[in-house]
Parts: C-alpha cells; structure tokens; sequence
C-alpha cells in the first residue's frame, strides 16, 4: 500500500514537471508567434493525461502527497490564473506526446506518427497534384 | 604581439563579429530585432506590410506579403554582401522544402539515403517500427563492448535525421545514454533504427496551412516514470501545434 501511494505522488511529481517545462517553453512560443504579428494566441491549451496535475493546478491545496511539489508548481498554479496557460485532460488515444516518451506497439506507433503530422513524401504528392500551384512563400539566400 | 585587425574565419570571436555585422545591417535597413529570438529579424511598413528574416550563421530565409518589399530588401543585399539568391524554398541546411497551397513538407531523403549507404545498411532487412515495444536497455548488462566511435558516428548522424523525424527522438535520445560504453544490445537498437529508417526514407513533417486561424496553440505533454530501469531516471516530451 505505501509502495503504491509513493508511486502515485511521484508519478504526479514527475508530470507536473513536465507540464511546467512544457509550459515554460510554450510561453516562449507564443511571444514569438505574437510578435511575428498574428494575435490568435492567447491561451495555450495544454493536454496531459494525468488528472491530479490538473486539479493542482486549478486548485493548489496542499496536502501530505503534494507537499514537496515546489516553486515549480506555483509557477505554473499562476500561469494557470493568469490564462497563460490551459491544463486539458485527453485520453491515452490520443496522447500524441506518448510517442517522445515510451517505446510503443507498432499499431500506437504508426497512428501517433500520423497524427504528429510525419508524412510521406508520395502522400503530400498527391495533395499537391490536387489543388493548384501556391505562389512563393519562402526564398533562401545564402553567402557565398 | 601582433594584433588582428579583422576576425578571421575560424576563430571563436568570428562569429560574434559576424553576427554583430550582419545585426547591424539589419537595423540600419529598419528591421527590428525579436526580443525573444535573436535570430528572428522583422521589419513593418505601411499598411500592414511586413518582411521575416530568419537567419543561421551565413544562411537566411525570408517571407513577406508584399513583392516589392521583398525585391528591395534582395537588392540591398546584394550591394551589401557577395550573396547568391537560390529563388523558391527547395533546399536548406540539408533538409528538403516542398512548399504548396496545401502546406510546407520538410524531409531529409536525401540525408537518410547517405546515412543508410555510409554504415553499410544495404544488406539489412527493413523494419517496420524503430524499438521493440517493453525494450529496457541497461547499462551494464555483462555483455561485450562494441566499437564506441561507430555508435556515437550513427547516433550523431540519426540526431540530426531526428529534426524533421520526430518519430525516432525518443529512441535517438534513449540510446545517446549509452555513448559511453555502447554494448552489444545498444548497438543492435541502433541498428533497429536504422532499418526502421530504411523502410522509411521518404517520411518528413508536413505542416498544413491552418483552416481556422483563430486556434490556439496546443501543447501535448507526457512523461514516462522511472523507465529507466537502472537509476530511475524520468522520460518526458511534449509536441506543438
């Protein structure tokens, strides 16, 4: 029982770093997004799939399981109350970050893959043919 | 004691003085620096017109909404600097451009096909997934060393295959650990890799030009406890969209 109960708070531990580092780094993208001018971005949505990290981060009651979560927490507790930020529970299914974590069955494999958006090169072929030629987007230039 | 009077190529000041050169151009032409990326060039004229300079070290992209914005900003280049102007987006840092109304495709074809060629891949079965799923690789196990220069050459080359292959990240990142002393379980997962690679050559990230604007922007994050089987390390990701 105590085995189980330690694996629980630490396993919360353990997301809500990652939800904190994620959060971190999705600030970062939306400054930079909004300062290349497209103002869409207000609040970034979170997915994660772990519910207690959700519930904390609505509501940081401080209790004997989460007592050592530190300054990290608050941190992203107040990005949350700001609406920086938004913590959104999805399903294993569709958890596409699975992928960057675990080594996955080929079935989970090959459908997060897709979803990720990694395609092949046959495939965007296709859709090109379909639809008309886009005009220049993007142009390099290097020095020589 | 004989004092430099420029940088010279090579030496670690040189890329200072070179980003500080081409930092000054940028001002002086009315670009703004992104505080939040010092790569990151913007420039606004009237009417909403606006030109994007992205930059690494003597490479640059640039996209803007208006045709001529973007023709003067070329030839002020090219008075400025010996610049060679490669048109449309096709090629850039090795990694292949396909651009369409329908999104941007970026792959490395062409990298993997040299990476698979280089450690002699030819003979090798291709596979359809790059680990086993519940594979825990250990440190120590007992088993024999393997040739620590060819394990850290292919996971140096499959790290930078991982930047439009999201989906070998977690393997590459997994095996990195082993660098030190590769054995012959680590060297048998990287060449799993290397066969998942050679079925899947033709894989890229394909970004599709968004329907909807007005959607935020989506994180997904998850964290894997204690995978690590010898020090409990923790595993987390997360993806944007």
């Amino acid at each position: 029982m105590e085995l189980k109960n330690a694996t629980s708070v630490d396993s919360l531990h353990n997301r809500s770093v990652a939800a904190v580092a994620c959060a971190c780094h999705s600030i970062w993208m939306k400054r930079v997004i909004n300062s290349l001018g497209f103002s869409f971005c207000k609040c970034v949505k979170i997915f994660c799939d772990n519910s207690s990290t959700i519930k904390l981060s609505k509501n940081p009651i401080l209790h004997g399981r989460t007592k050592h979560i530190d300054v990290k927490f608050y941190f992203l507790c107040d990005l949350v109350k700001e609406g920086a930020v938004e913590l959104i529970h999805c399903g294993t299914r569709e958890q596409v970050a699975d992928i960057l974590t675990k080594p996955l069955k080929l079935e989970s494999f090959t459908r997060l893959r897709d979803l990720l958006g990694v395609q092949s090169i046959k495939t965007i072929n296709r859709l090109v043919s379909k639809c008309s030629l886009g005009e220049d987007i993007l142009e390099t230039s290097c020095f020589r | 004691m004989l004092k430099l009077k420029k940088a010279l190529y090579s030496l670690k000041q040189a890329l200072k003085a070179w980003y500080s050169r081409i930092k000054g151009f940028f001002i002086k032409g009315g670009f703004e620096k992104c505080s939040y990326e010092h790569t990151l060039f913007l420039k606004h004229a009237d009417r909403g017109k606006c030109l994007i300079i992205n930059l690494y070290v003597d490479d640059l992209i640039y996209t803007g909404n208006d045709v001529e914005l973007c023709e003067k900003f070329k030839e002020s280049m090219k008075l400025e600097f010996d610049m060679s102007d490669l048109r449309k987006m096709k090629y850039f840092l090795g990694v292949e451009v396909q651009q369409s109304c329908e999104g941007i495709h970026l792959c490395q074809m062409k990298y993997a096909g040299e990476i698979l060629e280089r450690f002699g891949m030819g003979g090798y079965n291709p596979v359809k997934n790059p680990i086993v799923s519940g594979t825990k690789l250990i440190k120590d196990g007992g088993e024999d060393s393997e040739n620590s220069t060819l394990f850290k050459q292919i996971i140096g080359s499959l790290m930078y295959l991982s930047v439009t292959r999201p989906d070998i990240a977690f393997v590459v990142c997994m095996l990195s650990k082993f660098m030190t002393d590769p054995k012959t379980s680590h060297m048998a997962a990287a060449k799993r890799v290397l066969r998942y690679v050679k079925r899947t050559t033709n894989l890229g990230v394909f970004y599709r030009s968004a329907e909807n604007s007005e959607d935020d922007l989506k994180v997904y994050t998850d964290s894997d406890y204690a995978g690590d089987v010898k020090d409990k390390r923790n595993t987390f990701g997360y993806v944007f969209f």
